[in-house]
C-alpha cells in the first residue's frame, strides 16, 4: 500500500484540509510566539506538538506527502520538547517560523496563484530542525534497532525487538477496538491508513470484523460497517496510540486496553465475533453518558461552507430586499387591506432574513488581529527593537468582506509605527520610558461603525516636521494655516513620508496614502491622533456591512440620491430670501452656527427650476459639519448597495447605486468625497492653484474648513483623510 | 486593422447613428432593449450617459453619438440601447450603448468588407473593423472593445473634460 | 472505477479498473444488485484494480453473502494485484470469503 487511498472527491477534502490547515498555522504562530515569551509553558508546547501532528497526519492522509514528512521532522522536534529532552530557545522558534511559512508554501503547492516552494529552504530549515533535535542520532539508532529486529525475526518473532524502532518505554501489549462511525468514511479518513500508521508504533495484529455488514440492499455504500480488534505491542504508550486517531476520535469508537486491563478488552473472552459484533453496536447504540450514539449523530455545532455559496445568498437576499420595496409601493398604491397587510408580513420577514444573513457575513476579527504577531516579532528582530504586541476586541465581529480587505492597511500601519514610532532602545533609556515599546491592536463596536486602533507608545508626530515637508513637497504653500488634525491628514497624501532614512521596512512612503485608499472604498474613515513623545493612535473607521446600508432617499431634480443615514443630522428649510441674504455665500445660520451648505443642484449641474423652498440636510462628517441642499427629502430606505463597476470607477462623489421600488436606479453619494469635491472647485472657481494631489487640502479654501471645523460636534482633534 | 481579421462569414447587428449605419459582430451583443429611465451620473463626462437597471443589475450606458463626435442623441420612438459585452482591461464587462434605431441582423462575407479608409469617414478610424458595403450603402463595422477600451475612453474622457473646464472657466 | 462487463452463457464479469473506493462505491453496490437478480453467475475479477478501500470490500463481502443466499454463483476470476491483496490483507481482511479469491 503505497500511495493512500485518495477518495474520488479528493479535491474537495483537499480544500476543506488546506482551510483547516490554515487555520492550525495561525494558530501556531500565535502559540510559538507566545512560547518565546514563556519557554517554561508545557501546555503550549502540547499544543504546539498537536497543531503539528493534525498537520502531519491529515497532510498524508489527504496526499500531502512533502508536506507530512517536512512537518513530521517539526513535530518530532516538539516531542522531544514534550518529553523534556530538548529546551525551548530562541533558534528552535525561529526556525519553526521559518518552517511553517514553508508549510504554507507546500500547502498551496499546486493551487493556483501560489508562490512556488522553495525546496533549498525547506531543505536548510530541515537539516537544522534535524540537528537540533537530534534527529539524525536517533534515525541511526533506529535503523539499528530496525536491523536487529529483522534479524530477530527470523528466529523468533518477538515483539520485544520491536521497541527499539518504536522508541522509549517499555514494550507493553495493547488492545484496541476501533468501531467506525457512520461519518467516518465520509470525513475523508480510511481505516486502512489508520492502521498502517498504527503499525509504525509497533507489532501489530488487526482482525476486521465482517459480521457487521448488512444484507446488500442496505448497506449505505458510503458507510464503515467493518470495525477492528487490534492487538498492538508497543513502547509508545496510550497517548501516541490515542494520537493516531486524533482526527476520526469524533467518527468513531475506539477503546485502548492495556493486555493488564480488565474488560473491555474482549481478546480473552471466549465470545464468538458475532457475539462481540452485537456487543460492539450495542455499545454503539446505547447512549450512556460519556459515549457517543452513531445512530442519531449529535447535529454540528458549526460547519463550513465555501465563501462563494454565501455571498450568493447575500445577494439573493439584497435582490429579495428590492422586490420587497416594490411590493411596499405597489401596495401602498392600491389601498388594499388585504394586500397591505401581506405586504407588511413579507417586509418584516424580508428584514429579519437580511438581518441573519448579514450576521452569517460576520467575522471575529481575531485572526487578522493573530497573523500580526507574526509580523511584530519579525519586524522587531530585524529592526532590533524591543516591541510588544498587545490585542484587544478580537472578537468584534466585522462583514467578511471588511476584514479581508483590512489586512494590508493595518499592516502597513504596523510597519510603520515600528519604523517611524518607536524609538530605538537608546532613546527610550534616555528619555525614560519602558525599553519595550508596545504596539496596541484593539477594535470595538461603535454604533453602526467599527473602530480598529492602532496605537504605539512611541515618539508621537512632530507635526511641525510634517508641516515642513509637506512645504517642500508643494503639497501646501508655507502662508497656509492648518490644524493639527489637517496636518496629520497630510501624512495620507501619496508620496509623503516624514522619515528621514528610507528603510525597507516601511518603504519610499507609499503605503499610508493605500491605507486611505483602501479604507476608503470599504466606506471607512481614517483618523490620527498623536501626542508627541507619547505616541501616536490611527482609527479606521469602518461600517459593519458592506451590503446594504439605511439610506436617506433624496431628491434633486428629476433624479434621487441616498444619502447614509448613520451621517444624517438634520433637515432644514432654505427659501430663496435665504439665498439671497446670504449674498452668494453658502452659509447657512443654524440656531446661530454657520454651516457651509453644497447645493447639489449646482454642484451637479441641474439645469431644471429649483422648487421655492429648498431642504438643506444637515450632516456631520469627518470634515465637520455641512448641509446638502436638495429639493425634497423623500424618506428612509434600506438600500442593497450596487457597484457601479469598472466603468466608473473614477466616479468619487458616488459610491454605488441602488434600485428603488419603482424600478429606478438612485445613486448612493459619498458625502465626504462629494465636500471634498466641492472644495476643489471652490478653490478653482476662486482662481487659486489647483491641486495635483487629489483629496489634499486646498490652500485657499481654508476658511471653508475652518469654518466646518466650527461647527464640529467635539474638541477631538481628529484628521479625516 | 486589417481585415485579415475578419475571415468567414459572420452575422452583424446594424444600427443608426444618424444617418450613418453601424454594425457589430453579433456575438458581442447580448439583448437590445427599448429605452428605459438613465440615470445620470453627476460629475462625469457626457457620453457616460449613466446607469439602467437591467433586471436587477446596474449597467453603464454610453452615449454612442457622443463617442463617435455626434451631437447628443434625442429620446425618440426609435432610441434603443444595445447592450454589448467587452473586455475592459481583461475583464468583460456588460455595457449599453444608445443608438438612434437598431435595423436588423445581417451576414456579411469577407469579401463584403473592405479595410476602413483613411479619411472620409467621419469618425475616428480606429474604431472601425473594416467597411461593409451593402447595395449602394456603406456600413462601418466596429471594434467594439477598442471603443470601449481604457486608452479611448480616457481619450473621449479628456477631450470632454477639457471642455468642460472651459465650460466652467467661461 | 472504469467497470466493463463481459456476458457469456450466463455468466457475468466484472472487470473493476483502478481505485476502487468510496467515490464509486454507491455504482458498485447498484451494479452488483443489478447482476444478481438477473440470475446468472456473476464473477468479479481486480485484475486491472489498483487499489480497493472497506467499502469497496464490504460490498463484495455483502455480495458473495447474497449470492449464497439466492443460490447464484459468485466469485473472483482472474489474479488478483499484489497491491490490492496487501490493501486488503493490511487492513486485517486476511481471508476474504469469496471462492476464486487469490490472496
Amino acid at each position: 500500500m503505497a500511495q493512500p487511498l485518495v477518495p474520488s472527491n479528493a479535491e474537495q477534502f483537499k480544500q476543506s484540509f488546506r482551510e483547516e490547515a490554515r487555520e492550525i498555522l495561525t494558530e501556531l504562530e500565535s502559540a510559538l510566539l507566545a512560547l518565546n515569551e514563556n519557554p517554561n509553558d508545557s501546555e503550549l508546547v502540547s499544543r504546539i506538538f498537536r497543531g503539528l501532528h493534525t498537520i502531519k497526519g491529515s497532510g498524508s492522509m489527504f496526499g500531502f506527502e512533502k508536506l507530512a514528512s517536512f512537518t513530521h521532522n517539526l513535530e518530532t522536534a516538539f516531542d522531544e520538547v514534550r518529553t523534556g529532552r530538548l529546551e525551548i530557545s530562541a533558534e528552535l522558534i525561529d526556525l519553526t517560523l521559518a518552517a511553517l511559512d514553508q508549510i504554507r508554501a507546500l500547502l498551496e503547492e499546486g493551487a493556483a496563484g501560489a508562490a512556488p516552494v522553495d525546496p533549498a529552504a525547506c531543505a536548510a530549515i530541515l537539516s537544522s530542525v534535524r540537528k537540533l533535535a537530534g534527529i539524525e542520532e536517533r534515525d541511526d539508532a533506529a535503523k539499528k534497532g530496525a536491523a536487529k529486529k529483522d534479524a530477530a525475526k527470523k528466529n523468533q518473532p518477538a515483539p520485544v525487538a520491536v521497541a527499539a524502532a518504536a522508541g522509549a518505554g517499555a514494550v507493553e501489549n495493547w488492545h484496541i477496538r476501533f468501531v467506525p462511525g457512520p461519518d467516518l468514511m465520509r470525513c475523508g479518513a480510511n481505516p486502512s491508513l489508520l492502521l498502517q500508521e498504527l503499525r509504525q508504533l509497533g507489532e501489530l495484529s488487526a482482525r476486521a470484523i465482517l459480521d457487521a455488514v448488512p444484507p446488500l440492499s442496505e448497506i449505505d455504500p458510503e458507510r464503515c460497517y467493518i470495525w477492528w480488534e487490534i492487538d498492538l505491542a508497543t513502547g509508545a504508550g496510550r497517548e501516541a496510540i490515542r494520537d493516531v486517531f486524533i482526527f476520526v476520535e469524533d467518527a468513531c469508537e475506539l477503546s485502548i486496553a492495556a493486555a493488564g486491563d480488565p474488560a473491555p478488552a474482549a481478546q480473552n473472552s471466549p465470545a464468538s465475533d458475532a457475539e462481540k459484533t452485537a456487543r460492539a453496536l450495542e455499545d454503539g447504540r446505547s447512549a450512556s453518558p460519556g459515549r457517543r450514539s452513531y445512530d442519531k449523530p449529535e447535529p454540528a455545532s458549526s460547519l463550513r461552507v465555501p465563501a462563494a455559496k454565501l455571498d450568493q445568498f447575500v445577494d439573493l437576499v439584497g435582490e429579495l430586499v428590492t422586490v420587497q420595496a416594490r411590493l411596499s409601493e405597489l401596495s401602498s398604491q392600491r389601498d388594499d387591506a388585504e394586500v397591505t397587510a401581506v405586504s407588511e408580513e413579507v417586509e418584516r420577514l424580508t428584514s429579519a432574513l437580511r438581518e441573519s444573513s448579514m450576521n452569517i457575513r460576520m467575522m471575529p476579527i481575531r485572526s487578522t488581529f493573530e497573523k500580526f504577531r507574526r509580523l511584530v516579532h519579525d519586524l522587531a528582530r530585524d529592526l532590533e527593537k524591543n516591541v510588544e504586541l498587545t490585542i484587544e476586541g478580537a472578537d468584534t465581529e466585522l462583514d467578511k468582506t471588511v476584514i479581508e480587505q483590512l489586512g494590508d492597511p493595518l499592516m502597513h500601519l504596523i510597519r510603520n509605527s515600528m519604523d517611524h514610532g518607536i524609538e530605538p532602545a537608546d532613546v527610550r533609556a534616555a528619555s525614560g520610558k519602558l525599553l519595550t515599546a508596545t504596539i496596541h491592536l484593539a477594535a470595538r463596536h461603535s454604533g453602526a461603525s467599527v473602530l480598529v486602533t492602532v496605537t504605539d507608545d512611541g515618539r508621537g508626530i512632530d507635526a511641525d516636521a510634517v508641516r515642513r515637508r509637506a512645504i517642500e513637497r508643494g503639497l501646501i504653500s508655507v502662508e497656509t494655516q492648518l490644524t493639527e488634525s489637517q496636518v496629520f491628514a497630510l501624512l495620507f497624501e501619496p508620496g509623503f513620508s516624514t522619515a528621514k532614512q528610507v528603510t525597507d521596512v516601511s518603504g519610499r512612503g507609499v503605503g499610508m496614502d493605500v491605507v486611505r485608499q483602501r479604507v476608503e472604498s470599504l466606506r471607512g474613515a481614517v483618523e490620527v491622533q498623536s501626542q508627541p513623545g507619547q505616541g501616536t493612535s490611527v482609527t479606521l473607521r469602518l461600517p459593519l456591512t458592506m451590503a446594504i446600508i439605511d439610506g436617506l432617499l433624496v431628491g434633486v431634480g428629476d433624479a434621487c440620491f441616498v444619502l447614509p443615514l448613520s451621517i444624517t443630522l438634520e433637515c432644514i428649510e432654505l427659501t430663496r430670501q435665504d439665498i439671497a441674504r446670504a449674498n452668494g455665500k453658502h452659509i447657512a445660520n443654524v440656531r446661530g452656527e454657520l454651516v457651509p451648505y453644497i447645493r447639489l443642484r449646482e454642484h451637479f449641474r441641474v439645469r431644471s427650476r429649483a422648487p421655492e423652498i429648498e431642504q438643506i440636510m444637515l450632516v456631520e462628517t469627518g470634515e465637520g459639519r455641512f448641509g446638502f441642499v436638495v429639493d425634497q427629502v423623500l424618506g428612509n430606505c434600506q438600500t442593497v448597495i450596487k457597484s457601479l463597476g469598472r466603468f466608473y470607477r473614477q466616479v468619487q462623489v458616488v459610491s454605488g447605486a441602488t434600485i428603488l421600488g419603482n424600478g429606478t436606479v438612485a445613486l448612493i453619494l459619498d458625502p465626504e468625497r462629494l465636500i471634498q469635491d466641492a472644495m476643489r472647485e471652490e478653490t478653482r472657481g476662486r482662481g487659486g492653484r489647483m491641486l495635483t494631489a487629489q483629496g489634499g487640502p486646498p490652500e485657499n479654501s481654508v476658511d471653508f474648513r475652518a469654518l466646518a471645523g466650527r461647527g464640529s460636534a467635539g474638541p477631538s482633534a481628529s484628521a479625516q483623510v | 486593422m486589417s481585415v485579415c481579421e475578419i475571415t468567414e462569414t459572420r452575422q452583424y447587428l446594424t444600427f443608426k447613428l444618424g444617418n450613418e449605419v453601424f454594425a457589430t459582430d453579433v456575438a458581442k451583443v447580448r439583448e437590445v432593449l427599448d429605452l428605459t429611465p438613465i440615470t445620470a451620473i453627476p460629475r462625469t463626462p457626457d457620453f457616460m450617459a449613466g446607469v439602467i437597471n437591467l433586471r436587477g443589475s446596474v449597467v453603464p450606458v454610453v452615449d454612442f453619438r457622443l463617442c463617435f463626435g455626434m451631437s447628443k442623441t434625442e429620446n425618440t420612438r426609435n432610441t434603443c440601447i444595445v447592450v454589448v459585452e467587452v473586455v475592459l482591461e481583461n475583464e468583460s464587462i456588460v455595457i449599453g450603448a444608445l443608438a438612434d434605431s437598431v435595423e436588423e441582423v445581417i451576414d456579411l462575407e469577407p469579401e463584403q468588407i473592405e479595410p476602413a479608409p483613411r479619411i472620409g469617414a467621419h469618425i475616428r478610424t480606429d474604431f472601425i473593423r473594416g467597411m461593409g458595403k451593402r447595395d449602394t450603402q456603406f456600413i462601418m463595422i466596429l471594434d467594439i472593445d477598442r471603443v470601449f477600451s481604457a486608452e479611448e475612453l480616457a481619450a473621449v474622457r479628456t477631450q470632454q473634460s477639457g471642455n468642460a473646464l472651459l465650460e466652467a472657466a467661461a | 472505477m472504469p467497470v466493463t462487463l463481459g456476458q457469456k452463457d450466463a455468466l457475468t464479469c466484472i472487470h473493476l479498473e483502478g481505485v476502487v473506493d468510496i467515490g464509486c462505491a454507491a455504482e458498485l453496490k447498484d451494479l452488483l444488485i443489478e447482476k444478481l437478480k438477473s440470475g446468472s453467475a456473476v464473477y468479479v475479477s481486480l485484475e486491472s484494480a489498483t487499489n480497493v478501500d472497506v467499502t469497496a470490500v464490504q460490498l463484495l463481502w455483502a455480495a458473495a453473502r447474497e449470492a449464497q443466499r439466492v443460490g447464484v454463483e459468485f466469485g473472483f476470476k482472474g489474479q488478483t494485484p499484489e497491491a490490492v491483496r496487501f490493501a486488503i490483507a493490511e487492513a486485517g481482511i486476511q481471508e476474504f470469503p469469496v471462492p476464486g479469491f487469490t490472496g
